[in-house]
């Protein structure tokens, strides 16, 4: 098995952690914003912790962007796993790319709904400037 | 107009006390420093001679030598000493392998059995005299100098760009010579012992076995109580802080603030100049993320640009020169501009003639900007070997020093104009409030940029080294974060969002935690340039607690943003800055993943040993250049681009577009390539050499030129996706400008009712 291969599946899982990172952390900026949140907003669920915690457009955008830069680590990941299975096409080398593959689409898969989804993120952004 | 006044400090004393205590500390530290590499750094012998006396190089000759290396802007393309460009080899690692393997190969033809350890005892011997100023070289030493002086005489005249190089690049035999006593006298610094000392001049650098340079017992010492500083630091601070809130901003902001609406917001003529400011700023950073594209295509196809020899015309070290310098100048750009627009705001004023001659410095930094790209261009084609005109030759200040002193000047300029604007506001503050602290901190720009002047090519490369650095790091990390962290804390005070007194305390923190780490931290950047060890030790200990204040004021400015936001919710107005905050929030994850992480990553004396000029120092340098200063110079834009411009002429859309390239560009540059090619190249050098890893053969290897082709999305989409728009969006600026208001200033600010509210104590 070559090199290239074995570290391009490695490679791919540090990406994924990575990336699980990241979307933790945009996980907890989301929390905050509904722990935060008006009760009127959202009753029967977390009580607010304080009137002056209003929704925070920040926390959730920049929840957006750490949900976005781990979704961006997932296609780096794949993206070099599929370079690496293109300049080597041997059953071997393909199963071993195709098994690091699933990691981070299986991230991805967590991400995207999230993302790209009707969730809180746009429910709650602030107006817009103009 | 009411002017405010506050003529007692707003926080407590103690604040500016410690302050001032530790400020003074780091730079007594600091001359001293600079005193001992004055009287420690490796002589430059008057001549060097091999035991029949026949001489085989002067002092005069790696003067010289180093004077050509500096003026062809050879540093942008090889390094010595680990200091320099990454795609030619460390001159400094190359002459001793090379050197070693000559005398090494004449031991194993006289047919000794110790042909290796001989080789390395005699690189080991210092045989400097410094009474006579003679450096003695072993018949075999010096054989090894003429053969490589053939060699790197051969190496640079080669009548192809198969290296980066122009061809026939230099083709002067005494130039050749002078260059090979200038590599030369940099590898004997590296292996000979310093007198007293079990290792040599260099703390042992480069990593080289067949010369028994390997890493220092005080080299681990250091690497482990750095970590031991970081560790310890970060618990202590996140304590202390966590547990009495010195801040004070943990408490609640009650105050309901209403948001002017861009077009409401009256601007002066000095701040409707900034409009062009801008623009240029966003010419100049198009012109260098290209710049960037094609200095990172020599890495993936080193004499083919599409179809085209770029080399013929810009050369991989003409390329490297104006990605880097640029990087500086846009940079510089926005926050000179930002100072202009923010001014006014602080004082409720702005004395006549004041947009006369925003335009006036805006046309000098043309000047210097174009001059000096040109001068560097002449250096390395040969037409200008003038270090006034030319090249000068040090990364990152490696504009000529007439451009040096103009720019130097122009920044003087630039605080002239700021304090004319502030003069009537400074007169009814006490001294340590934030408008005292917006000047000293715009004061500091240029006076700190003037260090640069010190270094000069006369000097020798480990003093200029010393120099040099206080602009790459003291001006870059300390005094460029603190003008920053003062203008952002400003911005949210004019907005209404946080008052003075919390901002104050932010900023006096920044000030305090940046110059505990930061201004001995600088030594970490002379762990193997010829310093005595102490920088090493002092530069590890202190560099690491550089990591607690980047953790601790990105969780801060979290607090602060959260406080900010709150406020906005409770605004009666649209929040207009949506973008620049956001652009504020990709700061803080840049700060600490690319200064915090990837530099505390190459910043152990241990790491940097085998790591130093190695892609790892790039993806740290791009991580938190870009990430960091690059997005705070494009998020200042946004802030001031929203009040220059009509409403309906802004664009969220380009904004928004511009923000997510910009973030995913560095993030794949940095994640698909510059990591794991660091530490492939890590890797290569400790497991087969130093040398090794930084030679052509391994830059063009394949797995290598895969990685390196790898980033080319991420590049177009920062390119396309993320220059582009802010162009545009500067563009309408300049096009579309807001017409000036000739009446009283009632909106010069941006929130009414406590846009610039006060706190008394």
């Amino acid at each position: 098995m070559s090199a290239e291969v074995l570290l391009a599946g490695g490679y791919a899982f540090v990406l994924v952690l990575a990336g699980t990172a990241f979307e933790r952390m945009a996980s907890h900026a989301e929390r905050d914003a509904f722990d935060s949140e008006p009760s009127g907003l959202r009753a029967g669920r977390r009580t607010p912790r304080s009137a002056r915690d209003d929704p925070s457009f920040a926390h959730l955008h920049a929840a957006r962007f750490h949900r976005g830069l781990a979704l961006i680590l997932c296609v780096c990941a794949v993206y070099i796993l599929v370079i690496v299975a293109a300049r080597h096409p041997a059953p071997a080398p393909l199963a071993v790319l195709a098994g690091a593959a699933l990691l981070p689409g299986w991230l991805a898969f967590r991400i995207v709904p999230r993302l790209f989804g009707k969730g809180v993120s746009r429910e709650h952004a602030p107006r817009p400037g103009r | 107009m009411t002017q405010p006044s506050n003529p007692r400090l707003l926080i407590s004393r103690g604040w500016l006390q410690a302050t001032v205590l530790v400020f003074l500390f780091g730079f007594f530290v600091l001359g001293l420093l600079a005193y001992r590499v004055n009287v420690a750094q490796p002589p430059v012998p008057e001549r060097v001679e091999t035991p029949s006396k026949r001489v085989v190089f002067t002092g005069d000759d790696v003067m010289a030598g180093q004077k050509v290396f500096l003026s062809r802007g050879l540093m942008q393309y090889g390094s010595i000493f680990g200091h320099g460009g990454y795609l030619g080899p460390d001159y400094t690692a190359d002459y001793l392998r090379r050197a070693a393997e000559f005398v090494k190969a004449e031991y194993a033809r006289e047919q000794r059995s110790d042909a290796g350890e001989q080789t390395a005892r005699e690189f080991k011997t210092n045989l400097y005299d410094p009474e006579t100023r003679t450096l003695t070289y072993t018949e075999k030493q010096a054989a090894a100098f003429d053969t490589l002086r053939s060699y790197y005489g051969a190496y640079f005249s080669d009548s192809t760009s198969q290296k980066g190089l122009k061809p026939s690049a230099i083709t002067d035999p005494d130039d050749h010579h002078g260059l090979t006593a200038f590599f030369a006298w940099s590898a004997w610094a590296g292996s000979a012992l310093r007198p007293g000392k079990d290792y040599s001049y260099t703390n042992n650098w480069p990593p080289e076995p067949r010369v028994g340079n390997e890493p220092t017992g005080a080299m681990v010492t250091w690497s482990v109580l750095s970590l031991v500083a970081l560790l310890g630091g970060i618990g202590v601070l996140l304590a202390a802080f966590g547990r009495w809130n010195w801040l004070g901003w943990h408490g609640s902001e009650e105050r309901a603030v209403l948001f002017r609406r861009p077009g409401e917001v009256a601007l002066t003529p000095g701040q409707r100049a900034t409009a062009w400011f801008f623009f240029v700023m966003a010419a100049l950073f198009v012109a260098q993320a290209l710049l960037g594209g094609s200095s990172q295509h020599y890495r993936a196809e080193i004499s083919d640009f599409f179809g085209f020899d770029l080399a013929q015309l810009v050369p991989f070290n003409v390329a490297r020169t104006w990605h880097v310098q640029l990087a500086i100048f846009w940079v510089a750009t926005s926050f000179l501009a930002a100072g202009i627009f923010i001014a006014p705001m602080v004082a409720r004023r702005e004395p006549r003639g004041q947009a006369g001659l925003a335009y006036a410095l805006l046309g000098a930094l043309f000047v210097v900007v174009a001059g000096s790209l040109f001068g560097e261009l002449a250096g390395v084609h040969g037409w200008i070997l003038n270090d006034w005109f030319g090249h000068q030759g040090f990364e990152y200040l490696d504009l000529g020093r007439f451009w040096q002193v103009l720019l130097t000047i122009g920044l003087v300029f630039w605080v002239i104009l700021v304090f004319r604007v502030l003069r009537t506001r400074l007169r009814t503050e006490a001294v340590g409030n934030m408008p005292w602290l917006f000047f000293f901190s715009a004061l500091a720009l240029p006076a700190f940029y003037a260090v640069g002047l010190v270094a000069h090519q006369e000097m020798t490369f480990t003093a200029t080294e010393f120099w040099r650095f206080w602009v790459v790091h003291l001006w870059v990390e300390d005094f460029l974060e603190l003008f920053t962290t003062v203008m952002v804390a400003y911005i949210f005070v004019l907005l209404g969002v946080v008052r003075e007194k919390v901002a104050l305390a932010v900023v006096y923190l920044d000030i305090v935690l940046y110059s505990v780490g930061g201004v001995i931290g600088t030594m970490h950047h002379l762990y193997f340039s010829g310093a005595p060890v102490e920088h090493m030790a002092l530069g590890a200990f202190f560099s690491a607690a550089e990591v607690i204040p980047l953790t601790f004021l990105t969780l801060e400015a979290w607090t602060f943003l959260r406080i900010g936001t709150a406020q906005q919710q409770r605004a009666a107005t649209p929040f207009p800055h949506l973008w620049a905050v956001m652009f504020l929030v990709s700061v803080g994850f840049w700060n600490f993943v690319g200064a915090g992480i990837f530099g505390f990553l190459i910043n152990l004396p241990i790491v940097s040993y085998y790591e130093i000029g190695t892609a790892l120092t790039a993806n740290h340098a791009h991580a938190a250049m870009m990430g960091v200063y690059g997005m705070l110079a494009v998020g200042l834009a946004l802030f001031a681009l929203r009040y220059l411009m009509p409403d309906d002429k802004w664009s969220d859309r380009a904004a928004k577009i511009s923000f997510w390239s910009l973030n995913i560009g560095l993030a794949w540059m940095v994640f698909a390539t510059l990591f794991p090619l660091g530490i492939l190249q890590l890797y290569e050098s400790v497991s087969k050499g130093y040398f090794e890893a930084r030679q052509l053969q391994f830059l063009t290897g394949r797995t290598v030129s895969l990685l390196e082709w790898l980033r080319l999305p991420g590049d177009i989409i920062f390119i396309v996706g993320g220059t582009l728009p802010v162009l545009w969006l500067t563009w309408r600026g300049v096009r579309h400008r807001v017409p000036l208001t000739t009446e009283e200033p009632q909106g010069y600010f941006f929130t009414e009712g406590s846009g610039v509210e006060t706190d008394r104590p």
